[in-house]
């Protein structure tokens, strides 16, 4: 399974929106079920170092589109577990360092295809190590969490934990309010949040903030306007969404800054329908696939968040998403 | 079969030209294929060198395949050292390969010594002069990969530890002035780098660290009015990046980062007055300028009381009373411009300053 880019690109043949503004559900599962084939491109190894995150990307956008059993379960399920080393984390692809980015994506594709037992079968205690391995990454001083053994410390890999964990149903292994106060030393007086304490404020790792607060069921610690208020100032004049101040609109936030506002209940704060059409005009009508914006070539991440925003934003046909 | 040929030239070539420069920063281009030249496969020129994407690709297949036939093998660690140069100039999330940089990192601090300083000392130039190379070269990709960013903090904060000066704050200062010097050209190649600024941070929250564990009996406290000097020409110099980069929010971000670190209220008025004159005499309205001011004027932590005294300034300048002639990132449709914005912002999130 891969995440290459290409071959189309979004927006359609010209730059000109197109009358019906539909969803190319067909074109999107037969573009995601040809990432694999593509073995012999040479982007295909470009992402070899996040190729669980691309299944994972890819088995969503399906499942959104209704489409789950467009890629063969057992072929995903064995590659997931040949990614798995002895410490219990997953890396990108096999003979890759493990790294709680890797494991997350693992765990979440494991949970979608009702796969854990499968783990079990050929691990025995297997979920229990792969929690312990996230566990085990939790600094006890600050609450927070690295990626791996190198010590670099983000709230997306504190929001991955808390997200897995919750999969595995093993929370009990962390120290959650510790990992809750961690959160809370990161808003910034602006009402965002960033990679760690004083960090920029950005709509990415907003999401993971929230996310992990929302999962901690510590919503209470938002200030609720003033967040939805940074986050709304992210929309641009042609619908889309931005992450930061004076940066280009991107489908991928459409997922990050929605899902946000949806868990802190001001979904309505932003245009919906003009963001809607904003996503809608990032596809490629012919060969399937979303792209950031118009007019770039597509990719199985841009193509999983668009569509995760669609169903966030409630288009028709779409499998309902939460938030979290 | 001539496939893997070009794949092994393309490899041999440019992996002769990293051991050439090791001890050099060099420029890297992708070239369009136009420029493919006849005779070789890249273009050198010194330290210079330019490759097309095709080439590169060729290189990173062969660099890969090296890479996992050598890593686990300690007799081969100088080959896989090598395959990682073009692997993580290729691919910057690499992050096995950057993993394995980082283990032999460790394999040589585990050996250093008080009397041998200089095989860490040198283990951790050649280190920052590789990423220097990736991260200042024209490579728009590269010069924002958070796994190099993360592994270029990681051999800053061995730096310190294992310098060869006797002058700790002269070589600090020094470190730090090096380091933002490399993020703002990194900033200049992809602009709002994120993670170019956050290692500006980490180092940053490391050093203070450091410092204030190193002085423990520091009754005095020096090395806090050496910390506040350090900082302060750190706020200098960025002020003086973002002023030319007004559209940088990564840049004002970082700034206000500074600001909340400075002690004394004089002299982050004067800094902030002055910032705001060049921002009103231009007329600036910029997104990012105006969420710079407006979490200086409205956070009580960095200017107390004095905030209010800017605060009329720019209510009653052209600015602030609608005018939208002149620069920055404005809508014309929009009736408010940022500046109007951020004084009503300023006005609903202002604390009480204490008295």
């Amino acid at each position: 399974m891969s995440l290459v880019s290409g071959p189309g690109r979004g927006g359609g043949s010209d730059s000109a929106l197109p009358q019906e503004l539909q969803l190319f559900v067909d074109k999107h599962v037969r573009y995601i079920q040809s990432l694999d084939k593509r073995k012999d491109e040479l982007e295909y190894w470009l992402t070899e170092h996040l190729r669980l995150n691309g299944l994972y990307w890819g088995l969503t956008a399906l499942h959104l589109l209704g489409h789950p059993d467009a890629l063969p379960r057992n072929e995903v399920v064995d590659f997931v577990l040949s990614c798995l080393h002895d410490s219990g984390g997953f890396g990108a692809a096999p003979g890759h360092d493990a790294h709680m980015l890797y494991t997350v994506s693992a765990v979440q594709i494991l949970a979608t295809l009702d796969a854990f037992d499968d783990l079990e079968a050929r691990v025995e205690g297997g979920r229990r190590k792969v929690a312990q391995f996230i566990a085990n990454l939790q600094d006890a001083k600050s609450g927070t969490f690295a990626g791996d053994e190198w010590a670099e410390c983000d709230t997306r890999f504190l929001y991955g934990a808390l997200n897995a964990l919750s999969l595995l149903g093993h929370m009990d292994l962390i120290d959650v309010d510790k990992a809750v106060d961690h959160v809370k030393t990161c808003a910034n007086f602006d009402g965002g949040y960033g990679t760690g304490p004083g960090a920029e404020s950005h709509a990415g790792q907003i999401f993971t903030c929230v996310g992990a607060l929302s999962i901690a069921g510590r919503l209470d610690l938002v200030d609720r306007d003033k967040l939805g208020g940074w986050l709304s100032e992210r929309q641009l004049k042609n619908g889309g969404l931005n992450g930061r101040p004076e940066k280009k609109e991107d489908v991928c936030y459409s997922w990050w800054v929605a899902s946000s506002l949806a868990m802190i209940d001001r979904l309505h704060w932003i245009d919906q329908s003009k963001l809607t059409a904003f996503i809608l005009s990032c596809q490629d009508p012919e060969l399937g696939g979303l792209a950031d914006r118009p007019g770039d070539m597509v990719d199985v991440f841009h193509t999983h968040f668009g569509i995760a925003g669609l169903s966030l934003l409630k288009f028709p046909g779409l499998a309902e998403i939460d938030p979290i | 079969m001539v496939k893997s040929r070009v794949m092994d030239d393309a490899y041999e070539e440019l992996n002769a030209f990293f051991t050439t420069n090791e001890r050099s920063v060099v420029e890297i281009a992708i070239i369009p294929s136009a420029l493919q030249p006849e005779d070789t496969l890249t273009l050198q020129d010194g330290i210079n060198l330019g490759v097309s994407k095709k080439i590169l690709t060729q290189a990173f297949l062969k660099a890969r395949q090296s890479f996992f036939a050598t890593n686990h093998d300690p007799d081969l660690e100088d080959l896989c050292l090598e395959s990682t140069r073009i692997i993580l100039l290729f691919d910057p999330e690499h992050l096995t390969a950057a993993n394995f940089r980082k283990r032999r990192i460790d394999k040589i601090k585990q050996a250093y010594s008080e009397e041998n300083r200089k095989p860490i000392a040198v283990a951790l130039q050649r280190e920052v002069d590789f990423l220097d190379s990736i991260l200042t070269s024209p490579l728009h990709r590269q010069t924002k990969s958070p796994t190099l960013w993360h592994h270029r903090s990681y051999i800053i904060s061995h730096l310190r530890l294992h310098r060869d000066l006797a002058d700790d704050f002269d070589f600090t200062g020094s470190v730090i002035q090096t380091e933002l010097g490399c993020v703002f050209k990194a900033s200049e190649r992809h602009p709002k780098n994120y993670y170019a600024w956050r290692h500006a941070r980490t180092m940053l929250t490391v050093i203070i660290h450091e410092l204030r564990r190193e002085n423990t009996d520091d009754e005095g406290n020096t090395w806090v009015y050496h910390l506040q000097r350090m900082l302060e020409s750190a706020t200098t110099y960025t002020e003086k990046w973002c002023l030319k980069n007004p559209s940088d929010t990564s840049g004002w971000s970082f700034l206000a980062f500074l600001l909340q670190h400075l002690r004394s209220l004089d002299w982050k008025y004067d800094l902030i007055t002055k910032i705001l004159s060049v921002a009103l005499r231009w007329g600036w309205q910029y997104e990012s300028v105006w969420a710079f001011f407006r979490m200086m004027l409205a956070d009580p932590d960095i200017l107390g009381d004095k905030a209010q005294v800017l605060l009329t300034v720019v209510q009653r300048s052209p600015c602030g009373e609608g005018s939208k002639k002149k620069m920055g990132s404005i809508d014309e449709t929009d009736t408010e411009t940022p500046c109007m914005k951020a004084i009503k912002w300023i006005d609903r999130y202002s604390a009480p300053t204490n008295t």
